[in-house]
């Protein structure tokens, strides 16, 4: 009887370890996956993006389409037409300085959604920005999500005036701004 | 004996088993691929930003004069061209403290622009992203409630 009541407890005891190590597995796998660190990694630069954007944009007046929450849409216009926004966000603009995005880390997509909830067309292009796979508004114009083969994604938004230069069709819209991490 | 040895190794593999698939199904529903965090600290602070900036002249014409007219904001139409404001040359943040100052309409009259401006024209969608706009009286030093998403405007 010894021997057998003395298995009886090893056996126990083993299954309560086993069942410990277990539990503890499945906890950490579980917060490890849920942990979301990366916003809080990437808060100190991500919060400067629209305000480093505005002070490039002054070191490059022709495309300087964005101050003081106003954009001028005829500015606008030709800077979709020439412009790479990842130039401005990264501050590599003659004398820029600021806080910028690493191009090496980042790809930007900016748009401007109008009251009418969709994307409004400026020059013929919804999207501004390059991907690694292409122009964001090659991606954004087959409904396609601009980050899907990145690592991370962040979307920031400001409200902005559309300033057409004309009182009939000047409205607050939101311009947007989308960051893929690679 | 051996039975029983085979017992328990069935019984270990079936519980491994069964652990390998929980955490397989763990790790698929919860591993957030494709998700994007919205970044909003700045939120309020543009929402003032951009009522500061924008001038009454910028959305309305001949404010306060024959002929006035918000052609894109009726609410703010109403306002504006009522007769009762005395500063037209000031941005919509400043027309907002003139009517507070002075009393001229009802609280509900600033959120229906706040409202209309935002939520109405979809600069800001309501039901993601909640907000309130406070005006803080520099006599009584009392926050006053312009508008709060969690009611209805």
């Amino acid at each position: 009887m010894k021997k057998k009541s003395q298995l009886m407890s090893f056996d126990v005891s083993l299954s309560v370890i086993i069942f410990i190590i277990i539990i503890v597995v499945l906890f950490s796998v579980f917060f490890l996956i849920t942990r979301d660190d990366s916003s809080k990694e990437f808060d100190f630069e991500l919060g400067y993006v629209f305000s480093n954007l505005e002070n490039n944009l002054k070191y490059d007046a022709p495309n300087q389409f964005f101050k003081d929450y106003r954009i001028d849409s005829s500015r606008l216009s030709s800077f979709y037409a020439i412009s790479d926004i990842d130039d401005y966000v990264v501050g590599a603009i003659g004398n820029a300085h600021g806080i910028g995005l690493d191009v090496e880390a980042f790809d930007t997509c900016l748009f401007l959604i109008d009251n009418d909830n969709r994307i409004l067309q400026v020059n013929g292009m919804d999207t501004v920005g390059q991907l690694k796979t292409g122009s964001c508004d090659a991606v954004i114009a087959v409904g396609g999500n601009p980050c899907d083969d990145y690592k991370n994604s962040f979307s920031m938004f400001k409200p902005v005036l559309l300033d057409e230069g004309n009182v009939n069709d000047n409205r607050i819209i939101q311009m947007n701004l989308v960051l893929c991490k690679k | 004996m051996k039975k029983k040895a085979y017992m328990y190794i069935v019984d270990v593999t079936i519980a491994a088993t069964i652990l390998l698939i929980g955490i397989a199904i763990m790790f698929y529903t919860l591993s957030a691929k494709d998700r994007t965090i919205y970044f909003t600290e700045q939120l309020s602070e543009d929402i003032i930003g951009v009522l500061s900036y924008t001038q009454i002249t910028d959305l309305c014409v001949n404010p306060g004069g024959a002929g006035c007219s918000c052609p894109r904001y009726p609410k703010l139409h109403d306002v504006v061209c009522g007769g009762q404001l005395n500063q037209y040359d000031g941005s919509i943040l400043s027309m907002f403290s003139e009517i507070i100052e002075r009393g001229l309409y009802p609280g509900d009259v600033i959120k229906g622009v706040i409202n209309e401006t935002f939520v109405e024209k979809n600069v800001i969608d309501e039901k993601r992203f909640g907000f309130s706009v406070l005006f803080t009286d520099a006599t009584t030093i009392q926050p006053l409630e312009l508008y709060n998403s969690d009611e209805d405007a």
